[in-house]
Parts: structure tokens; C-alpha cells; sequence
């Protein structure tokens, strides 16, 4: 399983030893969140996109229970996501909503949470000619033959993400942090 | 970083299928989906016919998808296994049931070795 995955972290000279700890890497948006669980770096236990709509304290319970769900379920060693800069205020706020109660999850079970910045994904799949998000996507697609079929089609520039692009977004930045990103710029502090 | 081992990998496997919740209760004979659910969460280890179902429509052996089942069961009986051999050792080796005890030694000490 996930042969590209496997020869492209051997590939990577700073890649950890690795492992079989499970780690959940999330994709937040403001509304939904997207997420995988690793178990080492080449087996994907799961994988999906939850929708956490609402605002303020409803935003916080259902993203709080779903994520605590998923770190119940999978005793993760540690959670990553992706610092992402959005565009609106209000929709910074039910990030950092959204951000805050996945933190205090973890918190609460003593899991690590990590966040990567989008440098160290897009250098991590740069090799492999993916400077898109639709390209890493489709490398990903590749190596995870799982996912295959939820990789959606590029889409045009006037049409909104597929829903399950969330699931890519994820994928790329636990496979970032699988190859040792160890380089402290591009581990955002919380 | 260690993480404890899974309970089970029936989600992984299930999501690798593509099978739904209420498809797969419905292969296994159930009305609903909250059993299946159940199993999944490890909130509840399914009957020995319904591990054998989920064997078969896997085609993954019931220990390569119950782990930490397995991993608990094999600790236990391992420890009875073992506090059993020190019993029968300590037994005399003379008078009645002699032979049975040095059968059961012999075959605990096969089973060993295997």
C-alpha cells in the first residue's frame, strides 16, 4: 500500500524513522474541516470531511465533539494541521473558533498538536512537479490508492472546491510532517 | 510518541470497501446500523459468528482485524498458561494421574517451542 508514499519519504533525507504512531492530520476551514488518520506514514486508517457549521459556541460543540470522537477513537500521538490565512474576519473568527477547540481536545487527552505552514507542504511536493493543489491531489491519488476515488476533477476558476479536496489538503500536510519537517520556520507556533 | 495499539481495523477496512454503515449491518443481518457502529467505536465486541461474518467479507483473519482483542486475549491466557505449567510442575511425578500431568507439561512445552 502506498508505494509512491513510501519511496518518496525514503527519498527525503530529513524524513523520521518511521513508525507505526498514528497521527490525525486536519485541513480547517471555517465551516468544515477535513482529516485523516495515519497509522506510519503509508497506511490511512481514515479519512472523511465533517461539516461544523453554526457560530460561537454551537461552532466550537460540534467541531469539539467531533474531533474528540476522532482523537477517542484513534489515540493519535499527535495532531497536525495547516495555518491557513483567510480573506474575511468573520470567517478568521470561526477558525480560530474552530482551531481553539481542537487544541483544548487535544489538550485534554495530552496529544501534541502541530501546525505546518504551506511552504513546507508545497517544498515537500515540489520533486514531484506539484505546485498545485489539484497536482499534489493527484500524487497523493497516486501513492494512496484509497483516496482515488474521491479526487475530484480540476476545477474551473469560476467554480467553487470540491468538498473533498479538504481530504487532499490533509493528507499533504501529515505527509509533510511524516517526512520531518524539522526546519523550526516552517513549524508554526499556536 | 507511542500510541496504544487499535482495537480493531474494521473502519479502515469498511472505508476501503466503500460499504456504507447500514450496507454492511445489512450483509452481517442486522436492521440497522448501530451495531456495526458499535464494533467499530470497539464499544462492543461482536459474537464469533459476526467476526467470522466480517472475516469472510474482508477476507482479513479475525485477529488482523480485531488487534487489540487479540493482543488482550493472547496477555490472558498466556498468564493462565503459564501459572497452569507452574502448577503441574510442582505436582509429585509418582501415584495416580502421573502420565496426565507429564502429558499436559509435554504439550505445554510443544506448544511453546512452536
Amino acid at each position: 500500500m502506498a508505494h509512491g508514499a513510501e519511496r518518496a519519504l525514503a527519498a527525503n533525507k530529513k524524513a523520521e524513522p518511521h513508525t507505526k504512531n498514528r497521527l490525525l492530520a486536519l485541513e480547517v476551514r471555517p465551516q468544515k474541516f477535513g482529516f485523516v488518520v495515519f497509522e506510519g506514514p503509508t497506511r490511512l486508517l481514515d479519512w472523511g470531511v465533517c461539516g461544523c457549521g453554526g457560530s460561537g459556541r454551537d461552532l466550537g460543540r460540534t467541531a469539539g465533539n467531533k474531533i474528540g470522537s476522532l482523537l477517542d477513537l484513534y489515540m493519535p500521538a499527535a495532531v497536525v494541521m495547516r495555518r491557513r490565512r483567510v480573506l474575511t474576519s468573520k470567517a478568521e473568527r470561526k477558525l480560530e473558533i474552530v482551531v481553539g477547540t481542537i487544541r483544548a481536545e487535544a489538550k485534554r487527552r495530552s496529544v501534541n498538536v502541530q501546525f505546518l505552514n504551506t511552504q513546507a507542504v508545497r517544498r515537500f511536493f515540489a520533486p514531484y512537479g506539484s505546485t498545485t493543489k489539484h497536482a499534489i491531489a493527484s500524487v497523493l491519488a497516486e501513492w494512496f490508492e484509497d483516496l482515488r476515488w474521491k479526487l475530484p476533477r480540476e476545477r474551473n476558476p469560476w467554480e467553487s472546491e470540491a468538498r473533498t479536496m479538504a481530504i487532499f489538503d490533509a493528507v499533504a500536510t501529515g505527509m509533510a510532517l511524516f517526512a520531518g519537517t524539522k526546519n523550526s520556520k516552517d513549524r508554526v507556533s499556536s | 510518541m507511542k500510541t496504544k495499539a487499535l482495537g480493531n481495523y474494521l473502519r479502515m477496512y469498511r472505508k476501503k470497501s466503500g460499504l456504507s454503515l447500514r450496507e454492511l449491518g445489512s450483509l452481517l443481518g442486522y436492521k440497522d446500523l448501530s451495531p456495526v457502529s458499535k464494533h467499530e467505536r470497539s464499544l462492543s465486541v461482536p459474537p464469533l459468528a459476526i467476526a467470522l461474518c466480517y472475516e469472510v467479507i474482508f477476507r482479513v483473519p479475525v485477529s488482523d482485524l480485531f488487534p487489540g482483542v487479540h493482543a488482550r486475549v493472547t496477555r490472558e491466557i498466556e498468564s493462565k498458561l503459564a501459572a497452569l505449567e507452574a502448577e503441574l510442575g510442582q505436582r509429585s511425578g509418582k501415584g495416580r494421574g502421573a502420565n496426565v500431568t507429564a502429558k499436559k507439561l509435554i504439550w505445554l512445552t510443544e506448544r511453546r517451542e512452536r
